[in-house]
């Protein structure tokens, strides 16, 4: 890679951390979801049962799900973006944006929502 | 809000609920495979300077180490502490007060009484039938037997001849009895509501001010990431902050659990820097809490002396005859009053070298702990004889009418005394023994510890005081609660509306606990023991106060024999007397088990 800072790079390794680390978001998701649907189904009785838990558990498993999970998930996912650019050229952290994923590592992982990133008007 | 009815406690199932809390838990541990793993394989792995090596490079392999650590936390912090233990700790509080339930709604059925009223004030009454069967002369067999009489066979019969001229009484003992049966509903529901809104609070204030999440890479990294970083620096202060303020909305163990999530850095920093957040706090281990309270207790003399020094020089420059100078010389007198109390406390609990001191008693001298104290309203002092945190038998004393922090001596003491006749009665074990005036008593008999907004105020502070003692002990400690004159009307209270952890409670010459039976206080009724000497005043005190008298017959539980002091005496205050060895004894082989 031809970039200022960059002493060595090995893309294949990189790509293999890119992998590793979309692979950890999609099961961190998938399983996210599987514990807020026990969560759910924990909390429907206790709610008909009118105690104050079962909404509150229904929330917190909610927002474990969306916000902590998710948020661990979604670092994950923009970070092995950025390293897939990388493996391919070039850029700076503050410089990198899901339209430079598409339009450089886009065909390599087509399954991404930013994949598409490039053709999104606000791009 | 709870609004739990009692057909709904009875009817959850609490395995569920503990299930989850199990799956919880081994979601944690799936989900630490992967910080696992991407420290391994990313970081020092695909990812390591052998590959990838530039400033961008060790930027990136920092963000996945920050968002890793971000995630260990969150899983520690919110999915274990708050949501898996919360669901432990309710499903444990719901399952006990199921268990009531099994018990005490077959007796009400059995006894043709009927719940009725709202949920939040169960009324238990005699049902239709039980009416007439009492008016008819026709009075059931349980009846009779309670108040000695055959139940009739025949009309106008002796017997029903004797059934009518006892018929008061055959009411009074059936209203009497729905009255107990009432209170222990009402106790239950009060303690399964509470346990209820606690747990969801704990879920709730978990999600109010939750901790930052790294920033993603992309524009403004660089500032972001500096943002962060600082706020990481400050998370732990935030938290312990929030615990010491009461906004976390945790329990004592989930304070435990996070106390012993954190570095031993952490720790010693806050208690060094912040020990205002460590001194009160119910859950974090005796040894910091005291270290952290004698800190606080050398800073407010200091304080104290400085206010005093500036309430002096002001005085100086006003009008003695003023109105003004009257004000300022009674603010200077409550400011001494104040630095005396406290100095006090310190020379009891610390030797002149400044170690902590030991108390008096047999061999090993065991030595003071101070988990509390404060001169708000007539003070506060909570002082253990012994480390309960290793303790196999804890005893906590909750003193009662006119107790102060002038007058701590006097009440430590009385630890002082339990904690020898626990050694003496169980030399082999170790003992500890807490005198918890953590709470603001009433400071006249007439008319304040007739009032029992006193006994309310103290109950949520004793229930976490006990729940914390259970967070930072041994799994299978001893604990028992001891209460004298009003501090049985605190604990009382505290048992039955919000629940205590105890095995044994004793009431020793109390006016009354707020409840007419030993079984509304959801400990084992064979644990609980009441005593009150022959010559104790105390035993006036009518029902209507502070409800029945738990050494009476009625209440249920245990009694045992107080000796009285000199016929002149204050019998109310002689119970650790020499003169009451019996009684001494008695409490300290219920206090190690032996009873």
């Amino acid at each position: 890679m031809a970039g200022a800072d960059v002493f060595a790079m090995d893309p294949d390794e990189v790509r293999k951390s890119v992998e590793i680390l979309f692979e950890i978001e999609s099961e961190v998701d998938e399983q996210a979801s599987a514990i807020a649907t026990s969560n759910a189904e924990t909390a429907g009785p206790l709610k008909e049962a009118e105690t104050a838990l079962g909404p509150a558990l229904e929330a917190a498993g909610e927002w474990w799900q969306g916000e902590r999970a998710f948020g661990f998930g979604s670092l994950l996912g923009n970070t092995g973006e950025y390293l897939a650019v990388c493996a391919e050229e070039a850029v700076e952290v503050d410089d990198y944006n899901a339209g430079t994923f598409a339009s450089v590592a886009g065909d390599l992982y087509p399954e991404r929502a930013n994949a598409n990133a490039d053709a999104r008007p606000d791009w | 809000m709870s609004e739990l009815t009692w057909e709904h406690l009875r009817d959850l199932d609490c395995g569920a609920i503990r299930t989850l809390g199990d799956t919880w838990k081994a979601y944690v541990e799936q989900q630490l495979a992967h910080t696992e793993r991407l420290r391994t394989e990313v970081i020092e792995g695909h990812l390591s300077a052998e590959h990838f090596e530039s400033d961008t490079a060790t930027q990136v392999r920092e963000q996945i180490g920050m968002t890793a650590d971000r995630y260990e936390d969150d899983l520690s912090d919110y999915a274990s502490t708050r949501i898996a233990t919360t669901l432990f700790e309710v499903a444990d509080a719901f399952e006990k007060e199921q268990n009531e339930l099994k018990e005490l709604v077959p007796l009400i059925e059995q006894h043709d009484f009927e719940i009725e009223g709202p949920r939040s004030e169960y009324d238990v009454n005699l049902s239709g039938d039980l009416h007439q069967a009492i008016l008819t002369l026709n009075p059931p067999q349980w009846l009779c037997d309670m108040c000695g009489v055959q139940k009739p066979d025949g009309f106008w019969d002796l017997d029903t001849i004797k059934v009518l001229f006892n018929g008061v009484d055959l009411y009074g003992t059936a209203i009497g009895l729905a009255g107990q049966y009432q209170d222990w509903l009402r106790a239950v529901m009060s303690r399964a509501h509470d346990a209820d809104d606690e747990a969801a609070a704990a879920l709730s204030e978990m999600r109010e001010n939750p901790t930052e999440l790294p920033p993603r890479l992309g524009a403004t990294y660089d500032d972001l990431v500096d943002d962060y970083k600082e706020g990481v620096t400050e998370e732990v202060a935030g938290e312990a902050k929030a615990i010491a303020e009461g906004t976390s909305g945790m329990s004592p163990e989930q304070v435990n659990q996070w106390w012993e999530g954190l570095s031993e850095s952490e720790r010693q920093a806050l208690i060094e820097e912040h020990p205002e957040w460590v001194g009160p706090v119910d859950g974090i281990p005796t040894e910091s809490r005291d270290t952290a309270n004698r800190t606080l207790l050398d800073n407010d003399i200091d304080r104290l002396g400085t206010q005093i020094a500036a309430k002096e020089q002001a005085l100086q420059g006003m009008d003695p005859e003023s109105e003004e100078y009257e004000q300022a010389k009674e603010e200077l007198d409550g400011l001494k009053g104040d630095r005396d109390d406290l100095a006090n406390l310190q020379d009891r609990i610390t030797n002149d070298d400044g170690t902590p001191a030991l108390a008096e008693g047999p061999e090993p001298k065991q030595p003071y702990y101070l988990l509390g104290f404060g001169t708000q309203d007539s003070g506060r002092a909570i002082v253990s004889v012994g480390n309960p945190d290793t303790a196999d038998n804890v005893n906590t004393l909750v003193p009662g009418t006119t107790s102060n922090l002038t007058d701590v001596d006097g009440l430590i003491n009385r630890a002082e005394t339990m904690q020898s006749d626990a050694q003496l009665a169980a030399p082999g074990a170790s003992n500890a023994t807490v005198m918890w005036l953590g709470y603001d008593a009433p400071d006249t008999i007439v008319p304040e510890a007739m009032q029992e907004r006193w006994a309310d105020g103290a109950s949520n502070d004793l229930e976490r005081f006990t729940k914390g003692l259970d967070a930072t002990g041994q799994p299978n400690t001893n604990h028992t609660l001891t209460g004298h004159s009003y501090g049985t009307t605190v604990i009382g209270h505290a048992a039955s509306q919000d629940g205590v952890n105890a095995d044994n409670i004793v009431f020793v010459a109390s006016p009354g606990v707020g409840t007419d039976t030993a079984s509304a206080l959801g400990v084992d009724e064979d644990n609980v023991w009441s005593t009150t000497n022959s010559l104790d005043p105390i035993q006036l005190s009518p029902d209507f106060l502070h409800g029945a008298n738990p050494a009476g017959e009625d209440f249920g539980g245990n009694t045992f024999h107080s000796d009285t002091g000199a016929w002149n005496a204050n019998n109310h205050s002689t119970y650790w007397d020499d003169t009451n060895m019996a009684g001494r004894e008695t409490l300290a082989d219920i206090a190690t088990g032996q009873r």
